[in-house]
């Protein structure tokens, strides 16, 4: 792997580092920014509050420590793929509210939310298949020892 | 990139998922304030509250309000609060702008709020709950005094901390 793979792993760790030590520190905000959305019951959004930080956490540590990083850019990608659909229905029906995403440290408008999460999601898709594509080749070259 | 791949790794995601959603439900237990899959937003609490509180009526000759109205009232500066609770309750917390007015002070504290009473558009009186007296007496011996626009809010300072609304202390 170049180094502009793993500066982009490190890059994404930051980012989902951050933005779960974000919201787990301040859990109570973050569940309420969640009802602003509209989308959730206050139930769903005290479940999503209690889980998402832990899984942002353990999904950059994963990065961080580049271990299981086939699955951890995979939930990564899938996380974003989620914060993308929320904060695009959140732009399109025009609701003026906080993100969320990162706590108070980085807060900016849903339009920049989705900028950002489809920014993390392009990276994530980015470094997931050339880990794959690495990966195959690993196999490849196996392969062409055996015959 | 082949599907298998693709399924390989969305399995191996859900496993970290799972992982980290555990791990952040245990976090979250850790926390002073957790969140619970009870966890009710302070919107609904104020809701819910000002339903419970929204009874109207009169208690005796004086008109009752309701928690939403004491609520837009607090911030109308023609509309004067009275705490008839203790001089200690008072200090330790109450409505931002009220005055203390209860019968242990009533001699005393009618006077210099007389003028004060018939300029405003209402004066609204209040206790702990509707189980104390002592607002409706103060509001009654005000109305006796010639007020016409005395109110009782009888659900008083029990609903008003219910529904997390602001407080004021005397330092």
């Amino acid at each position: 792997m170049n180094w502009c793979w793993h500066a982009g792993r490190i890059l994404l760790a930051g980012v989902f580092l951050s933005a779960g030590w974000a919201k787990g520190s301040e859990i109570q905000n973050f569940a309420e920014d969640l009802i602003h959305y509209g989308l959730f019951s206050d139930a769903t959004a005290g479940v999503i509050a209690m889980t998402f930080p832990g899984i942002e956490l353990t999904v950059g540590a994963l990065l961080l420590l580049h271990r299981f990083t086939d699955a951890a850019l995979f939930a990564a990608g899938l996380m974003s793929a989620i914060f993308s659909m929320v904060l695009f229905w959140v732009v399109l029906s025009g609701i003026e509210l906080k993100c969320g995403c990162f706590g108070d440290f980085w807060e900016v408008t849903p339009a920049m939310g989705l900028i950002r999460a489809l920014f993390l999601l392009g990276l994530s898709i980015i470094l997931w298949a050339r880990l794959k594509e690495k990966k195959r080749g690993q196999t490849d070259g196996l392969t062409s020892l055996v015959y | 990139m082949t599907l298998d791949s693709v399924r390989k790794s969305l399995q191996g995601s859900l496993v970290v998922i799972a992982c980290g959603a555990g791990a952040g439900m245990a976090g979250n237990m850790l926390l002073e304030s957790p969140v619970t899959v009870r966890w009710i937003s302070p919107e609904t609490r104020v809701a819910e509250v000002m339903k419970r509180f929204s009874a109207k009526g009169k208690v005796g000759r004086v008109p009752v309000i309701n928690l939403l109205e004491a609520k837009e009232s607090s911030t109308d500066s023609n509309v004067l609060f009275f705490d008839a609770r203790s001089r200690l309750q008072f200090t330790q917390g109450h409505i931002p702008g009220a005055y203390h007015l209860s019968r242990s002070n009533f001699d005393s504290g009618y006077p210099e709020l007389a003028e004060a009473i018939r300029a405003s558009r209402q004066a609204i009186v209040y206790c702990s709950d509707s189980g104390c007296d002592e607002a409706r007496r103060v509001a009654e011996a005000l109305m006796q005094l010639g007020h016409e626009n005395v109110g009782l809010f009888a659900e008083g300072w029990h609903a008003w901390m219910l529904g997390g609304l602001p407080v004021e202390r005397v330092p």
